[in-house]
């Protein structure tokens, strides 16, 4: 119990330095608590599924887990374990992209978003944040991958340029005309479903 | 400079940024450590992952059997495609026709025609049924036969042209300001078989022809004479 006190006031830099000196399981966990939620975040904006996102964090906190060496004292830990989040939420995208070409009926996703559009503005539905929530999200996954991941990591992580940068493995200056970019998608995307 | 561009930037999307970070936070449920522990001290993911990373020569080979089974199917099941050309080794040979002979014949046989008809006159006579003499052409056979066939040299006789009178500029007459065609006029497919040498017959034939040609004159016009005589003695 003392020992827990005395890591939760460690950095994430050291409790990852103390995990993989000692195999200190408490660190690893206090790690998983601090990360859980925001990769949670972070994966749900840009796969759009809960329950992907959840295998998907929980992957990336095993791979942590198998992977702890891999890591170098000199990256910071959020933008190593956001690289590897966003890697395997990559992946996830390019599985259901091939399972959606093989298919044989590829409209089936377009479908389930039509059935969900009508319950937008149904009067029964929860507060209206919620509905803008849920139209802000489905202009998200309008927008191409490459812009959506990194304005999901500027504007809704809240990343810096050069932690964007680092998890992208992009100069700063794609970075920031990627963001810019998706900015513009994502707001043309935006403006066009509030006039609907 | 750069900065100032991108926040600028940010002022402009002011509104949507407040929008996105404004967006209710996503959390994980409640039993995420606790499966997540549960797979690590069960080491249910060993097997998962170390299966994904592994090379797996079934994975490696898969699309190039894919490629060699399309390949093989494509070669069977797919026709053959008919080559409508005959293979030229395996042909019945055809008869040779001899042509420089043709081409030789025929120049003799154009200036035997002129010689007979209008001397004077360049241009080609034709017959009843429309067709010039120059449309023929006699062909010796390998057998010796000796035919006359329709001639398919690729020169049309209205516009054939003398080359040695054209270059010397003997010719004065408005027709050899025409323009002459070696091959054809048309679009039609001629092979071009090369320039034909016109062959003056000797002095010596012509004048034997000559000779012949008007002691047959004489002959009729004795003949004519004397059928109008016979009639004037039959008259009452």
């Amino acid at each position: 119990m003392a020992l827990n006190k005395q890591l939760e006031s460690l950095t994430d830099e050291e409790l990852i330095k103390e995990f993989q000196d000692n195999n200190t399981l408490e660190a690893y966990e206090i790690l998983v608590k601090r990360y859980k939620d925001p990769l949670m975040n972070f994966v749900f904006r840009f796969v759009g599924d809960r329950d992907v996102c959840t295998d998907i964090v929980q992957d990336t906190m095993i791979k942590f887990y198998l992977n702890k060496d891999s890591y170098r004292s000199f990256a910071k830990f959020s933008t190593w374990i956001y690289t590897i989040a966003g890697n395997l939420a990559k992946n996830e995208l390019k599985r259901r992209r091939r399972r959606t070409i093989f298919s044989l009926n590829n409209d089936d996703e377009e479908k389930s978003i039509q059935v969900e559009d009508k319950s937008f503005f149904a009067p029964d539905r929860a507060a209206d944040s919620e509905i803008k929530g849920e139209i802000i999200q489905k202009a998200l996954m309008k927008v191409k991958p490459v812009y959506r991941e990194v304005v999901i990591l500027r504007d809704i992580q809240g990343l810096s340029y050069e932690e964007i940068a680092e998890v992208s493995g992009l100069s700063i200056g794609t970075v920031k005309s990627r963001i810019n970019r998706g900015r513009t998608h994502l707001q043309k995307l935006l403006e066009k479903i509030y006039r609907e | 400079m750069e900065n100032k561009y991108y926040n600028d930037n940010e002022a402009k999307f002011s509104k949507l940024i407040s929008e996105l970070k404004n967006l209710s936070r996503i959390k994980a449920p409640d039993d995420f450590e606790f499966k997540l522990m549960l797979k690590i001290r069960n080491k249910e993911f060993e097997e998962r992952l170390y299966k994904n990373n592994q090379f797996s020569p079934v994975k490696f080979f898969t699309p190039a059997a894919v490629v060699a089974a399309v390949a093989v199917i494509l070669f069977f099941v797919l026709p053959a495609p008919k080559s409508e050309s005959e293979n030229p080794l395996m042909m019945e040979p055809k008869p040779i026709e001899k042509t420089n002979n043709a081409v030789n014949n025929q120049a003799a046989f154009n200036g035997f025609n002129k010689m007979g008809n209008n001397k004077g006159n360049q241009k080609q006579t034709r017959s009843s049924a429309g067709e010039s003499l120059e449309d023929y052409r006699v062909v010796v056979r390998p057998n010796d036969v000796v035919l006359r066939e329709k001639s398919d040299v690729p020169v049309n006789s209205d516009k054939t042209i003398n080359l040695d009178e054209y270059i010397s500029g003997h010719t004065k007459s408005s027709q050899t300001l025409k323009r002459g065609d070696l091959v054809s006029t048309d679009n039609a497919d001629f092979d071009f078989n090369g320039f034909l040498v016109r062959e003056e017959p000797d002095q010596k034939t012509i004048q034997r022809y000559r000779a012949i040609i008007d002691s047959i004159n004489k002959a009729k016009a004795k003949e004519d004479s004397l059928r109008r005589k016979s009639s004037k003695l039959k008259e009452p």
